[in-house]
């Protein structure tokens, strides 16, 4: 059981390798020096605390992404929908934010951040039933339901909640909604604590509970499951509403703590970007955490690096994706480097 | 405002198509022996990059067609060699190739040409035009048809008589439903399914091509807007047959095109924008029970040993 967790992390860490070299051949390429650019970006990412500040904020959206993933992922589902959860999710937290004030301010955080959950909740349900009534994958539908949430809360922004002015964004939330800051003027707030705190209270929940041991066991082998005596209609259905929640929460924190307002479009795709970081992190809470952490370091650290030297700071965007490449791969990585560990007892 | 149908509605059908059924071909062919793509998408928008960058060096947007065609191919290599050589999990290579797309198109925009947003002009594939638009009735719409329209319409029917009427389709199919009784029968399966996979993410390079050098004469930045993935309902929808994938199509493009007509309503756009997703989902609410995909797809192949 040790040795497999050790392969598992061994190999995720040899995918990042193989990514930075390949990164560094692109540098080269363009006519830049690597270790110089390299060199920029870990400083942006872990050179003060502002720069760690900084990392950790941009990690935020993909601890919760990547937990949101992670649970229909365990249960045998891709959520590719977490997008449009995080939008619906977002903009719920936002009306309640503006529309109760004089709440108490941990009251009105706690409102905002539960219906936000409702909304992603809400979200999934529709993939959910069409999966479970209608034999729809739930790759088709949740990718056709990011477009509608995306309409829909363009809709409410520029309609209904606008706030008068040219960029679509509805009113300021009320201050005791705001999710505390960490590190003034950084954008870090209690939203990072909250997913940490998430990410182990699913890994207790996946790996030493009876429904966690259900749902894993409905990813493996739904008929084997079924056999088993487990309702894995059941566990589908609450492992993808559970993922679209968390999705919904991933809004919430953007919403709460770095914007306080909705604004229409306000992602750079952080719901698929997630999908990567819960590749990265083998789809096992606490492993998501360091593969939040690295994404966030690759963003912050190639925003401040394409200032020092030239560099398109889409760089750390591509990183990402590369590094996903050889996580793809790993099954084989991962068979080799088994053989050899056992090569070497041998 | 607001005709059901009119020339101008059948020619935006056409028009919006036309990425859709080729891309939809593209899946099927990846589908037919096995392997999942949702990676579709982010082929189609490497394919439209490197046709409009390709088109503004060379100044030839028939270069930049073959050149969107060898980079999907490319593309189908490494998805084929990610999933079938190292037997991954389909879906995680596609979400690859989606973020590679996106982050390297927008990268090279920046390095090529300064500009985040969108490529240089560069030349555009011709339409019909001339002598076409005096035909009756079907004549306004063939003027403004794409050569590349017609070159799709033509790879559909190449594709439906390949799967259907030769040896190769036959067996290449019989690879997607069991590869392991393909292979008993002596098929060099590993073989089919890059071909395959290959084939069809160079026309989903194609269908990218169309998006920058067909509609428009422009690469901009995440230009495919998702089509990739209503190309691979439309696939779903079509009955994982060519065809039916070709039907599909223009029936998304004309739930668009009268779309974009109808947003001189006064109903909100955003309802409007969102009717071809709703569509979508509504049909395939109604015929995922009845339709059935290749029985392997997105499962492992592991050669079993004679």
């Amino acid at each position: 059981m040790k040795r497999t967790l050790g392969v598992e992390v061994l190999s995720s860490l040899l995918a990042v390798a193989a990514a930075l070299a390949v990164g560094a051949g692109i540098i080269g390429a363009i006519g830049q020096n690597p270790l110089a650019a390299y060199g920029a970006m870990f400083k942006g990412a872990f050179g003060d605390v502002p720069a760690w500040a900084d990392t950790l904020q941009r990690a935020t959206p993909y601890i919760f992404g990547g937990l949101g993933f992670a649970i229909a992922a365990q249960a045998g589902l891709f959520n590719i929908g977490l997008e449009g959860q995080m939008y619906l999710g977002g903009m719920v937290a936002a009306i309640i934010g503006f529309s109760l004030p004089g709440l108490p301010a941990g009251l009105h955080v706690a409102a905002a951040l539960a219906g936000a959950a409702a909304g992603g909740l809400l979200m999934a349900l529709i993939p959910g039933l069409l999966k479970v009534r209608a034999g729809v994958h739930e790759v088709i539908s949740t990718v056709m339901l990011n477009y509608v949430a995306y309409a829909a809360t363009g809709y409410l922004t520029v309609h209904v909640f606008h706030e008068p002015g040219v960029v679509a964004q509805t009113f300021k939330v009320a201050p005791t909604a705001v999710l505390w800051p960490l590190l003034p003027p950084s954008k870090l707030n209690a939203g990072f604590i909250l997913g940490v705190i998430m990410a182990f209270l699913l890994w207790i929940f996946l790996f030493y509970t009876p429904w966690g041991y259900d749902l894993r066991v409905t990813g493996l082998n739904r008929r084997a499951a079924r056999y088993a005596g487990i309702r894995s209609t059941r566990v589908v259905m609450a492992a993808i509403l559970a993922s679209g929640a968390i999705g919904g929460l991933m809004g919430a924190e953007r919403i709460l703590g770095v914007y306080q307002r909705f604004i229409h479009a306000f992602s750079p795709g952080y719901g698929f970007t997630a999908i990567a970081v819960a590749l990265l992190g083998q789809n096992h809470p606490l492993g998501i955490l360091p593969a939040a952490i690295l994404f966030g370091a690759l963003e912050a650290g190639s925003s401040s690096m394409s200032l020092q030297v030239d560099v398109p700071r889409e760089l750390g965007m591509m990183l990402q994706a590369i590094i996903i490449v050889f996580v793809a791969a790993q099954a084989f990585i991962k068979n080799r480097l088994s053989t050899l560990l056992k090569r070497g007892e041998g | 405002m607001g005709d059901f149908v009119s020339v101008g509605i059948l020619q935006a059908t056409l028009a919006i198509a036309t990425p859709l059924f080729i891309g939809a071909l593209g899946g099927l062919f990846c589908e037919r022996v096995g392997v999942i793509n949702v990676g579709l998408d982010g082929i189609m928008l490497a394919g439209a990059f490197v046709a409009a960058v390709t088109s503004y060096f060379t100044q030839s947007a028939w270069l930049g067609v073959a050149a969107a065609l060898v980079v999907g191919a490319c593309l189908g290599l490494l998805h084929a060699g990610i999933c079938v050589g190292f037997k991954a999990d389909h879906v995680v290579s596609g979400v690859a190739i989606n973020i590679l797309s996106t982050s390297a198109t927008v990268f090279l925009l920046q390095f090529l040409f300064g500009n985040k947003g969108q490529s240089p002009s560069c030349p555009k594939i011709g339409s019909l035009g001339g002598p076409w638009a005096e035909v009756p009735v079907v004549g306004p719409i063939l003027e403004n048809m794409s050569y590349l329209t017609i070159v799709g319409l033509l790879l559909v029917v190449a594709g439906h008589v390949l799967l259907y009427h030769t040896k190769m389709g036959l067996r290449l199919r019989s690879v997607g439903e069991n590869p392991y009784a393909a292979q008993s029968l002596g098929l060099p399966v590993v073989g089919y399914m890059y071909g395959s996979v290959i084939v069809g993410c160079a026309l989903a390079g194609l269908a990218g091509s169309f998006l920058s050098v067909g509609m428009l004469n422009v690469f901009t930045k995440n230009m495919t807007a998702g089509r990739g993935f209503i190309a691979l309902a439309a696939m779903i929808f079509g009955r994982w047959t060519p065809f039916g994938a070709l039907l599909a199509s223009l029936f998304f493009g004309y739930v668009m095109a009268w779309q974009i007509n109808a947003q001189g309503w006064q109903v909100p756009a955003q309802f409007v924008e969102a009717i071809p997703y709703l569509a979508t989902l509504l049909v395939l609410a109604f015929v995922s029970k009845r339709v059935r995909g290749p029985a392997h797809a997105g499962k492992a192949y592991v050669r079993s040993e004679l």
